[in-house]
């Protein structure tokens, strides 16, 4: 199975957009899909699939509840179907306080002698694995915050590959030196191997050499199959009609435009590319 | 770490054989109509392209750009009658007072430099101070480090239907660029386009309702 974080070291480098274009293209692949939404802010994976989960309820069973082993129900029953050919697993406002909530639960596993059993960055693998999810999918793609913490650790340990998109800037191309040391501290805190299915420059403007980035990216030995253009116009017409950029293409866009079916096609070869690297 | 897929998370979980997903037979590939989709609608050649760039032929004497850009036409042509008369029935303020009899100046100076159209002589605008695409050197937009560069910010006042129109007129001229351009870039350039245009931007203005002096 297929299995990853999509991974910045900065927000705002196209996380949650190129892992939801990235799910519907392996949906479209015809693989079952699973997104797992670890960002609570507004601007998360749910808010851009239109997703109606109950996120400020903290009443209602989330995601958190069975992170700090207090569910209500089954987690599978708090998977939703997008309209894009995969499933989700909500965001929820709980997850904004998801260290105090691990350090609580922690704590009452310590308390009743079950605290060794308790790794609060492994949570999220331990109730996928209890729920079974792992044989449902051939493919689980979790969307982190941008900072370093719990959700992010978490969502690593989960899936224990990352897809790296990198900002075409002299400082997006630092983080790509820097993510070596990176992955190595993730590692170790987590005790697992972790490896990159690929670095994808994104953004990359009218001005800036592509192939330069590729290139510099690939050097330091990591799987790089594509560079994704700056399209502001396709990908802000996803954040604003709620949707995967196929989607919108099809359904928004009276007439298709050469250089967004470009853009299109090239994230339909780099899921199929991370298919290939991931196993499937 | 490794270059490529870490451990497998799951590893435990699936001790013998993980159940074979019977859905990976690509079934996905028949939708995938995007390869025949882009080549049912071919652009115009570049050559042509070039052309109706250059040449300063306003849309509606232009056929192909008319097609083109339909999408944007009708909505800002509605938009643009229905506030024409909002704005000469509703009282203007004194700052667009001000501007208007500025721009009355203008408009009358300049009817003249439109009338001979002849832009080598005449041009309002001298040619755009960095090399350009034509020349040997580097056009500007490969040198310049970000969209601001060189240009100085500066105030537009611009009423909502202009304003509602902008994200649509970038967008086609994005796609007939072949390329996503910024708003910024575009807003001069369209700037530069009118002031080659200057009977196109007066009629305009006497639709809004100024009036010629004599
Ligand atoms: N290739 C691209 N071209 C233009 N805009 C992009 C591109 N990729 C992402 N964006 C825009 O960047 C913004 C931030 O993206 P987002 O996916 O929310 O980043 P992150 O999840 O890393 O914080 C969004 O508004 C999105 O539309
Ligand atoms: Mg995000």
């Amino acid at each position: 199975m297929l299995t990853y974080t999509t991974y910045s070291e900065a927000g705002g480098v196209g996380k949650t957009t190129v892992g939801a274009a990235l799910l519907e293209a392996h949906a479209a692949h015809g693989l079952d899909v699973l997104a797992i939404d670890m960002d609570q802010q507004n601007g998360s994976l749910t808010y851009l699939l239109d997703v109606d989960a109950p996120r400020d309820d903290s009443q209602a069973d989330n995601i958190v509840r069975h992170l700090i082993d207090r569910p209500k129900g089954s987690l599978e029953d708090l998977v939703f179907e997008t309209e894009h050919g995969f499933d989700l697993l909500p965001s929820h406002n709980m997850l904004e306080n998801l260290e105090d909530l691990l350090n609580r639960a922690q704590r009452m596993a310590d308390d009743l002698g079950e605290g060794d059993e308790f790794d609060p960055y492994d949570r999220l693998r331990q109730v996928l694995m209890d729920a079974g999810i792992p044989q449902e999918y051939d493919v689980i793609v979790i969307d982190p915050p941008a900072t370093a913490g719990p959700h992010l650790y978490n969502a690593v340990s989960a899936t224990r590959s990352l897809v790296i998109p990198v900002e075409p800037t002299g400082k997006g191309m630092q983080s790509v030196i820097g993510l070596e040391e990176l992955v190595d501290g993730l590692e170790e805190r987590l005790e697992a191997e972790i490896g990159v299915l690929s670095a994808v420059p994104n953004g990359v403007g009218r001005t800036t050499d592509q192939e330069r980035y590729l290139e510099e990216v690939r050097e330091r030995g990591y799987p790089a199959p594509v560079a994704l253009r700056e399209r502001s116009s396709l990908f802000e017409g996803c954040w604003d009609q709620q949707c995967t950029p196929a989607h919108y293409v099809e359904t928004h866009r009276s007439r298709t435009r050469d250089h967004e079916m470009e853009t299109l096609e090239k994230i339909d070869q780099l899921a199929g590319r991370i298919e290939e690297v991931g196993g499937l | 770490m490794k270059k490529g897929s870490g451990s497998d998370p799951f590893a435990e979980s699936e001790p013998a054989s993980e159940p074979e997903p019977d859905t990976n037979e690509n079934e996905g590939e028949d939708e995938d109509e995007t390869d025949s989709e882009t080549e049912g609608t071919h652009r115009d050649e570049p050559g042509k392209r070039d052309a109706e760039t250059n040449s300063n032929a306003r849309p509606d004497e232009d056929e192909d750009a008319e097609t083109e850009s339909a999408e944007l036409e009708t909505t800002f042509d509605e938009t643009a009658s229905t506030d024409d008369s909002k704005a000469t029935a509703s009282g203007q303020q004194s700052s667009e007072r001000e501007a208007s009899v500025e721009s009355e100046q203008n408009s009358s100076e300049t009817e003249t430099g439109a009338q001979t159209q002849s832009r080598s002589q005449n041009a309002i605008v001298d040619e755009p101070p960095q090399a350009g695409a034509a020349d040997g050197g580097v056009p500007w937009v490969y040198v310049r480090d970000n969209v601001k560069q060189d240009r100085e910010m500066v105030q537009f006042y611009l009423r909502d239907y202009m304003v509602d129109a902008e994200d649509e007129f970038v967008d086609a001229v994005s796609d007939e660029l072949g390329t996503d351009v910024s708003k910024t870039d575009v807003r001069e350039a369209a700037y530069e386009a009118a002031m080659y245009n200057v009977e196109d931007v007066v009629e305009r203005l006497e639709a809004w309702g100024f009036e010629s002096r004599d």
